[in-house]
């Protein structure tokens, strides 16, 4: 992919951002952003602003009065102080969204945690006293340990050698890894599900499968893998 | 009208104080062991559910708290009126627990002491969105199954009125037009809560009940405008004939709601918004019982009921920061508090 050449321009990009040179002869940005380079993150978390002065290390201190001074991002639309806040679910919804219909992509991911939720509690009580211990009912619990599950461990990417493109099998960032398990999961439930059931209810058969290591989101994981290694040969294409 | 009751007031006797440790086993605690952690140690022990399953005899002591229906009885008491969300909340709890609330003993006390010679009083259940106007109802009409009383139950009139599929025209009267679909859901279901009256009543011209008691709900029309007018209904003609006051031995309530209303706005809940000039007319004199929002106590009861039933499963859902922040979402609107619960 470009990740080789992106990763040189980054590392470019930072060895020269000190200088706070935001033009080089030469070099174009492409993502800049209109604060200067002055400006702090901000912090949403209400638990830090309820430590105690004490409580916190010199470092620290020396952020805190760095922030009275210094001027902070505005934060964005997405992010809350709520303590249900997840940025996981948040970016879930996010790839749910279609033509910027967040209230559709919310209330479907809410309504999908619901669903996973009654399930799991019906089991709970129509168990009996062993069987309860194991019987998982938070859905958030379910929802992470269910993306865990679908992310691959090993991936492939197209490298171009003497005019033939191979599929070379390459590690993976953890976002990457996030963002395909994500994917996976809304396609299968989009393209190979009946469209006349709704998307909550096709996500979270899914999700529990995906939680109890079965299904087709965990069969294309595995499909992934067994390609990278059947790929084994070419592996060294790759030079990054 | 709203006690904002500060603190929790501690049960004192044997039977109404307790913990449901199990859905199970309903052991009930009769030393005050505190076993949960979930209430701070400060505070006096909680208590959100009461052993009183007959509604004859609540009382103002069991204001906020949770009296449970056994699942037989609500097949026969209920086989339509409670709304759909808890519906599905008795099925996944695998109980049905109504609270007892204040309007709904203003209600009940209003029942207990009708008058069989006079004329049937109405009642009018009004509110805003969400703030339990059927739940009370369904209170009463649980009530008045208890009292042996022949319940008339008609869980929403906009669904006689509106997107009918089938209509036919009266055998009785010709310019009126039945709804066979509706009407023969609606007799299944009246079959089935009041099945041991059915053996008593005589098919003649002139109905002679003993002791009659008509719940229904929904709006009494009006403006409703269609190909059809409901003037014209069979069903909707009947309606208007029980809920005129010139019959004793009984008592008439409705309720009043917006949702599923046509022409009128989403804010307005009071009585002569929402029924409009005739309607009004049509049902006036009536008594108004208004339903609002939780109190700190009804709030604080609901939530330690779904803490106990495992339905708020969010870890930090159970501490005093989601307390609050539940709290502030719901502005402690019950509907508004089991949906947002349901997915946390």
């Amino acid at each position: 992919m470009a990740a080789p050449m992106a990763g040189r321009l980054a590392a470019l990009g930072r060895r020269l951002a000190p200088p706070a040179r935001a033009w080089l002869p030469g070099l174009t940005q492409v993502r800049w952003s209109r604060y200067g380079p002055s400006y702090l993150e901000p912090e949403v978390n209400k638990e830090v602003y309820r430590t105690p002065l004490e409580g916190l290390s010199e470092e620290e201190k020396t952020q805190q009065e760095l922030k009275t001074l210094q001027p902070i991002k505005a934060t964005a639309s997405n992010v809350t102080s709520s303590v249900f806040s997840d940025p996981t679910i948040s970016k879930f919804t996010n790839m749910m969204m279609k033509g910027g219909n967040k209230v559709l992509a919310r209330s479907i991911v809410t309504q999908t945690l619901e669903a996973i939720k009654r399930n799991q509690i019906e089991k709970y009580h129509q168990a009996s006293e062993e069987e309860r211990e194991s019987i998982e009912c938070n859905p958030y619990i379910i929802f992470h340990q269910a993306l865990k599950n679908c992310q691959p461990i090993i991936g492939l990417c197209n490298i171009q050698k003497g005019g033939k493109t191979y599929q070379v099998p390459s590690p993976l960032k953890d976002n990457r890894k996030r963002f395909l398990a994500m994917k996976w999961l809304i396609t299968e439930c989009r393209e190979h599900k009946h469209h006349r059931t709704f998307m909550h209810e096709k996500l979270s058969q899914e999700l529990l499968q995906a939680f109890n290591n079965e299904g087709p989101v965990i069969k294309r994981k595995h499909d992934m893998h067994k390609m990278a290694e059947a790929n084994r040969a070419y592996a060294h294409y790759r030079w990054w | 009208m709203l006690r904002s009751v500060k603190g929790v007031i501690c049960q004192g006797p044997k039977l109404d104080s307790g913990y449901f440790l199990h859905a199970s086993a309903r052991a009930w605690l009769s030393a005050a062991v505190n076993q949960d952690v979930q209430i701070p140690a400060e505070k006096p022990r909680k208590v959100f559910r009461t052993n009183e399953s007959n509604p004859a005899n609540h009382a103002e002591q069991h204001e906020g708290q949770h009296y449970s229906i056994p699942l037989q009885e609500v097949n026969v008491v209920f086989p339509h009126g409670l709304p759909y969300r808890f519906q599905m909340q008795m099925k996944t709890f695998n109980e049905s627990c109504l609270m007892v609330r204040k309007p709904a003993l203003e209600l009940l006390g209003y029942l207990k002491n009708t008058n069989f010679a006079h004329p049937a009083i109405r009642y009018v259940i009004y509110g805003e969105k969400g703030t339990g106007k059927t739940m009370t109802l369904c209170h009463a009409v649980h009530y008045c199954a208890k009292q042996d009383w022949l319940v008339l139950h008609i869980p929403d009139a906009h669904l006689w009125v509106k997107n009918c599929r089938e209509l036919m025209q009266s055998s009785y009267n010709k310019e009126r037009f039945d709804q066979p679909l509706e009407a023969s859901i609606w007799l299944k279901n009246f079959k089935t809560s009041n099945d041991h009256f059915l053996k008593e009543i005589k098919t003649q011209q002139t109905y002679m009940w003993s002791k009659r008691e008509s719940t229904e709900k929904g709006r009494p029309l009006g403006e409703v405008v269609e190909q059809v007018s409901p003037e014209e209904l069979t069903l909707v003609h009947n309606l208007r004939k029980m809920v005129g006051n010139d019959w004793n031995g009984g008592a008439i309530v409705t309720t009043l709601s917006q949702t599923g209303s046509l022409f009128k706005p989403r804010s307005a809940y009071l009585p002569h918004e929402l029924l409009g000039k005739e309607g009004f007319d049509t049902l006036d004199p009536f008594i108004p019982i208004q339903v609002s929002n939780y109190s700190q106590r009804e709030f604080e009861s609901c939530y330690q009921y779904y803490l106990d039933r495992k339905w708020l499963q969010h870890e930090r859902a159970s501490t005093e920061e989601g307390r609050k922040e539940l709290l502030f979402l719901s502005n402690s609107n019950p509907w508004q508090l089991e949906r947002i619960s349901a997915y946390l």
